[in-house]
């Protein structure tokens, strides 16, 4: 009896503070039926009357190009970043784990500092670089530094993880006739999957929905990329349909959305398999 | 065995691809924006803007073919996040698009340090004739150079609910003095305790309080001197006035509205019609007033001015701005361009109002005649332009000085501080930054 009305009372509570996490998602989806005087001017949920077309009149976009464009350069942008990413820092990560070279402490500070610099004070030089590279309104800036493990956090987010696994598995694969770079794909690779994915999914969302370094590389309209195309008619001075804005933001959060839940599985899986199997 | 292929390939594939990708790049960085028969021309231009102002924009950019056919003009748009930042580091790094859109608040800065603009004063293609002198003087013109041409202008007005004045039975053809107001806005909030008279925010009160100043002294409030133009006892007494309207419950209070800081037209009681007046630059009506049911009458008018005024106090600027980059390659067609787009009648058809009133005379009779521009912002900038007081200077609009006077805005409005001790502390805080930001230059 005791036991029973205790997990009624937790799945209350957990019901409750689900709601509260999700009612910015529930008032987002909601909002984009409704008016411009409905979404400011009351805090009700549903609205009196509802608008059915911010989702095809948004799809449309402003001026020359639509949502459609948008999607298609993000995925352009993302995925190549997403898949350089991982490579790049696996094989770095790789590097600083479990092989010793001269200077390694070194260039390890050196990694890690560049993980505290700000970002503002290394901005204008970066771009100083890309337009003499002849990168400016590509997605260059974005695609090729990832090849290079740039990203210092993911780098140190996989070195912490491979410290973590046994060098023992190592030794005896190299028994079993491994080479160094077989020992990574073979033995490694596989127990790093949720490292793997959560590099992933970050990288995935956080390029999905960088805006700064999109506007600041990016100046066709015809390149913009969803996050750039979601503000582009938000403007003081004009009235906006902040419908459409909204249902465009749904639209735009749904592939994170996914991609998060059909990953997040991986995030737990692994971690438990990483010992030495008798 | 087959993966650790797979595996080796990609390896490889992500060496070498970044060489080949640099080597492509190289080639075609010079081509983008040359001329390859030395006629047809590519030009860059870049704004911020609104749905309304994209479509208009690009339907200007598409007539203007029919007149230089030679010309192709890319469009470079996008919402005003982020714009400031972009446009800052395109032009430290030379690769602005050839004709700009600037904000006023960013001029002093772009031009005070390197040359980065076109003397526009000097363009055989471009007529400035159309353009009021003052205007050109005091918001275009920088190091004795016309760097950059107003767009549209822009008044500060009142923006002013009629159907629900009418319904309050307040009279709305008046001209407000701060007597007027006070009183029937103290009349309605005894009424209706849930209406009040005024929405504003702290920048709109710290308007006010400036306002009231230069309405008093009929002089800048802080001069070119780093000097002030107000004594504590002018201060003090401004204060007191916004003091008294907040407690007699003229305004909304601040901690209710400041949650809508900037965004008047986001703020419930708004929309809601339960206040019928907020004050505003013209170019905010349409936003203001387009969240209010269909059907709702709305009018603009001057803003509050004292009956014994030496100065209105009336802010007159504007828009923006179009400047040329200094290292365009095609600086007379660009000239050419920005000609056409700001003085002839047929782009103005075309651009209406959504870069504002045009500055330039010819395209805004063409405008007005055609009724191509809402009724009550030009009514709101013929005010503005028949009543136009002093124009602040650079050390008035500095951000340290707004963040200080802001701040004590904030204090009386909350009650923290009287406005005897707040004038006194305002007075103390302005001195020392005034000081302080002589040192610097």
């Amino acid at each position: 009896m005791t036991r029973s009305t205790n997990s009624i009372l937790r799945y209350l509570l957990l019901i409750a503070l689900g709601l509260v996490m999700m009612y910015p998602l529930l008032w987002l989806f909601a909002s984009s039926f409704k008016t411009n005087a409905a979404i400011f001017g009351s805090s009700r949920l549903l609205p009196d009357t509802f608008v059915w077309n911010a989702y095809t009149e948004g799809w449309k976009g402003t001026g020359q190009y639509g949502f459609q464009d948008f999607f298609i350069n993000t995925l352009f942008l993302v995925i190549p970043t997403v898949v350089l990413t991982i490579l790049s820092s696996v094989i770095v990560a790789y590097g600083f784990a479990r092989f010793s070279f001269p200077l390694k402490t070194f260039l390890f500070s050196v990694m890690i500092a560049t993980l505290m610099l700000p970002h503002a004070s290394i901005m204008i030089p970066r771009y100083i670089l890309f337009r003499k590279l002849g990168w400016l309104d590509t997605y260059w800036p974005f695609i090729i530094p990832s090849a290079f493990a740039t990203s210092a956090f993911f780098v140190y987010l996989m070195i912490q993880f491979l410290r973590g696994l046994p060098r023992d598995l190592d030794e005896s694969a190299i028994i079993d006739g491994c080479n160094s770079f077989t020992v990574l794909t073979r033995v490694l690779l596989p127990l790093c999957k949720p490292a793997i994915f959560s590099v992933g999914i970050f990288q995935f969302i956080w390029t999905w929905n960088d805006f700064f370094n999109s506007i600041i590389y990016i100046s066709s309209v015809k390149k913009f990329t969803v996050s750039l195309g979601l503000r582009l008619s938000l403007d003081a001075s004009s009235a906006v349909s902040w419908n459409q804005v909204l249902a465009m933001s749904v639209v735009s959060i749904v592939p994170c959305v996914l991609i998060f839940f059909f990953a997040q599985k991986y995030f737990v899986e692994g971690i438990s398999t990483t010992g030495i199997k008798g | 065995m087959k993966k650790t292929k797979v595996l080796k390939c990609l390896l490889i594939a992500l060496f070498v691809l970044p060489a080949l990708i640099s080597g492509c790049a190289s080639g075609n960085d010079s081509g983008s924006a040359g001329a390859d028969d030395g006629k047809n021309v590519t030009l860059r231009f870049s704004w911020w803007g609104g749905e309304d102002r994209h479509k208009a924009t690009l339907a200007a950019i598409e007539a203007y073919k029919k007149i230089a056919p030679n010309v192709t003009i890319e469009a470079e748009y996008q919402g005003f996040d982020g714009y400031q930042q972009k446009i800052k580091t395109q032009l430290a790094s030379n690769t602005a698009a050839d004709i700009i859109q600037l904000d006023l608040p960013w001029m002093r800065e772009l031009t005070s340090k390197s040359d980065l603009f076109l003397d526009l004063g000097s363009q055989p293609g471009l007529s400035l004739d159309g353009f009021e002198k003052t205007l050109l003087e005091n918001f275009g013109t920088y190091n004795g150079k016309v760097q950059a041409l107003p767009t549209g202008v822009n008044a500060y007005c009142l923006i002013i609910n009629k159907s629900l004045m009418d319904k309050l039975g307040i009279p709305s053809d008046i001209k407000w003095d701060w007597d007027t107001i006070y009183e029937e806005g103290k009349k309605l909030h005894e009424k209706d305790s849930s209406k009040y008279l005024l929405l504003a925010d702290h920048g709109i009160l710290a308007i006010d309080f400036t306002n009231m100043l230069k309405q008093r002294t009929g002089k800048e409030w802080i001069d070119d001197h780093y000097t002030l133009g107000f004594t504590q006892e002018e201060a003090a007494e401004a204060l007191a006035w916004i003091d008294k309207a907040l407690k007699a419950g003229v305004y909304q209070p601040l901690g209710e509205s400041d949650l809508f800081f900037g965004k008047g037209e986001q703020n419930p009681k708004w929309i809601n019609q339960e206040i019928p007046m907020t004050f505003a630059m013209s170019s905010l009506y349409i936003t203001q007033t387009s969240v209010l049911p269909q059907g709702t009458e709305t009018i603009t008018a001057l803003p509050v001015i004292a009956k014994d005024a030496k100065d209105t106090s009336v802010l007159v600027r504007p828009s923006q701005l179009l400047a040329i980059s200094k290292s365009t390659k095609h600086p007379e067609e660009a000239a050419k361009f920005m000609n056409w787009f700001l003085n002839d009648p047929e782009a103005a058809l075309i651009l209406g109002d959504v870069r504002s009133i045009p500055a330039s005379k010819p395209s805004q009779e063409a405008a007005v005649k055609a009724g191509k521009i809402n009724a009550e912002i030009s009514n709101a900038v013929e005010l503005g332009l028949a009543n136009a007081g002093i124009v602040d200077n650079e050390i008035a609009t500095n951000s340290e000085i707004d963040a200080i006077l802001q701040e004590i805005i904030e204090k009386v409005s909350y009650g923290k501080a009287s406005p005897e001790d707040a004038s006194k502390e305002l007075i103390e805080k302005l001195n020392a930054k005034l000081k302080e930001l002589q040192g610097r230059n």
